[in-house]
C-alpha cells in the first residue's frame, strides 16, 4: 500500500471527536475496509472523444457572435409589436379624419364640415330628423284618417243630491 | 476563437477523467458515466460562471446530476463488460465483481455525503482540505464523515459476510 494511502488511512480515522471515540469501531476493521475499498479503484478506460466534442461545439455556439440576421431576428416581439401598433395609430388617424363622425375631436374638423356641401357627402350626416311625410307613401290611409268623424263631445256628469 | 477552444479542450481533457471515474465509482456503470460526465461540462458551459474552483464546482454539478440520474432510475449493480474482457480468468473475474458488487452495495448504504467523502477521499485521492472545498463543509466536519462512513461500511459488510 502506498505511503499515500497510509497517510489518508490515519487522517480517516483520527477524525472522529473525543465523544465519538467511546463508541468507535475498532481501528483495524475500519483499516480492512478501507483498503478493500481500493479494489473498487479500477475504472474502465472511459471514451470521452464524443462527450469532449459535444462540449467544444456548445462552446463554439457560446462564443460565436450572432449573424446581423439572427440580431433583427432575435428581437422579433418587441419590433413586430411596435410596428404593429404604429400601423393601428395611423390607419385609425385617417380612418377619424375621414369620416365625420366625431367632427369635435379633430380641431378644425368643425369649419370643414361647415364649408363641405351636402352634395359633396358620401354618407348622410346624423341630424334630428324631420317629421316623417306619410302622404307621399301612404295617401289614402292619410286621406282617411283625415276625414273620419270627429268624435262626439262627452257631456260631463253633474252630481245631484237625491 | 482558436485560442479559447485549445484551452476549452486543455481544460476538458484535464477533468473530464476525474469526473468519469467519479461518477463510475457512484453508479457503477460506464456508459452512464460518460454521458453523466459530458453532461456536466455542457451545464459548466451554461451556467455562464468562472468559479475560484473550478475542480469543485465541477465535481459539485456531478453530485447534482448523480442524485438527479438516482431519482429517475433504480441504482443496479452491473457486470462491467470492459473490466470482464482485461479479465483472462473467468473464475477471477466474477470473484472480483461480487468483492465490488458488495462493496457497492455498502457504499450505496451510505448517506450522500459519507459517499462523497469516502469515494473522493480513498478512490479519488483527494485531501481533506480539497474535499471540505468540493462539498463547502469544514475540514473537521470531512474528517468526521469519512470515520463515519467507514465505520457504517464495516457494520454493512461485516452484517453481509454473517449472512452468507
Amino acid at each position: 500500500m502506498s505511503c499515500d494511502f497510509e497517510t489518508r488511512l490515519d487522517d480517516a480515522l483520527a477524525g472522529s471527536a473525543s465523544s465519538d471515540l467511546a463508541a468507535a469501531p475498532e481501528v483495524a476493521n475500519l483499516i480492512a475496509v478501507a483498503r478493500e475499498l481500493h479494489i473498487l479503484a479500477p475504472t474502465p478506460q472511459p471514451r470521452l472523444a464524443d462527450g469532449r466534442r459535444r462540449f467544444l461545439n456548445e462552446a463554439a455556439r457560446a462564443i460565436q457572435p450572432p449573424h446581423i440576421f439572427q440580431r433583427v431576428i432575435a428581437r422579433p416581439v418587441r419590433t413586430f409589436g411596435f410596428a404593429a401598433m404604429l400601423v393601428l395609430i395611423v390607419v385609425g388617424a385617417l380612418l377619424i379624419a375621414q369620416t365625420s363622425f366625431f367632427p369635435g375631436a379633430i380641431p378644425g374638423s368643425s369649419s370643414l364640415t361647415l364649408t363641405m356641401s351636402p352634395t359633396h357627402l358620401t354618407t348622410p350626416t346624423r341630424t334630428t330628423a324631420a317629421p316623417l311625410n306619410l302622404v307621399p307613401f301612404a295617401p289614402t290611409l292619410v286621406t282617411h284618417l283625415t276625414n273620419l268623424p270627429q268624435p262626439k263631445p262627452v257631456p260631463t256628469p253633474i252630481a245631484t243630491r237625491d | 476563437m482558436a485560442d479559447a477552444r485549445r484551452e476549452l479542450g486543455e481544460m476538458y481533457d484535464t477533468h473530464a477523467p476525474r469526473i468519469f471515474r467519479y461518477i463510475y465509482h457512484r453508479l457503477g456503470n460506464r456508459a452512464v458515466a460518460e454521458d453523466l460526465t459530458s453532461e456536466v461540462f455542457v451545464r459548466f458551459l451554461r451556467a455562464r460562471v468562472a468559479p475560484d474552483n473550478l475542480a469543485a464546482f465541477l465535481f459539485r454539478m456531478a453530485h447534482n446530476l448523480i442524485v438527479d440520474y438516482l431519482r429517475c432510475h433504480r441504482a443496479t449493480q452491473l457486470l462491467d463488460e470492459n473490466l470482464a474482457a482485461e479479465q483472462s480468468d473467468p473464475a477471477n473475474l466474477v470473484a472480483e465483481e461480487m468483492r465490488r458488487a458488495r462493496l457497492r452495495r455498502a457504499l450505496a448504504r451510505l448517506t450522500v455525503e459519507q459517499q462523497q467523502v469516502i469515494v473522493l477521499k480513498f478512490l479519488e485521492g483527494f485531501s481533506n482540505e480539497e474535499i471540505a472545498r468540493v462539498l463547502d463543509k469544514s475540514v473537521g466536519a470531512v474528517k468526521v464523515m469519512q470515520h463515519r462512513g467507514l465505520a457504517t461500511m464495516r457494520d454493512l459488510l461485516s452484517g453481509e459476510v454473517s449472512n452468507d
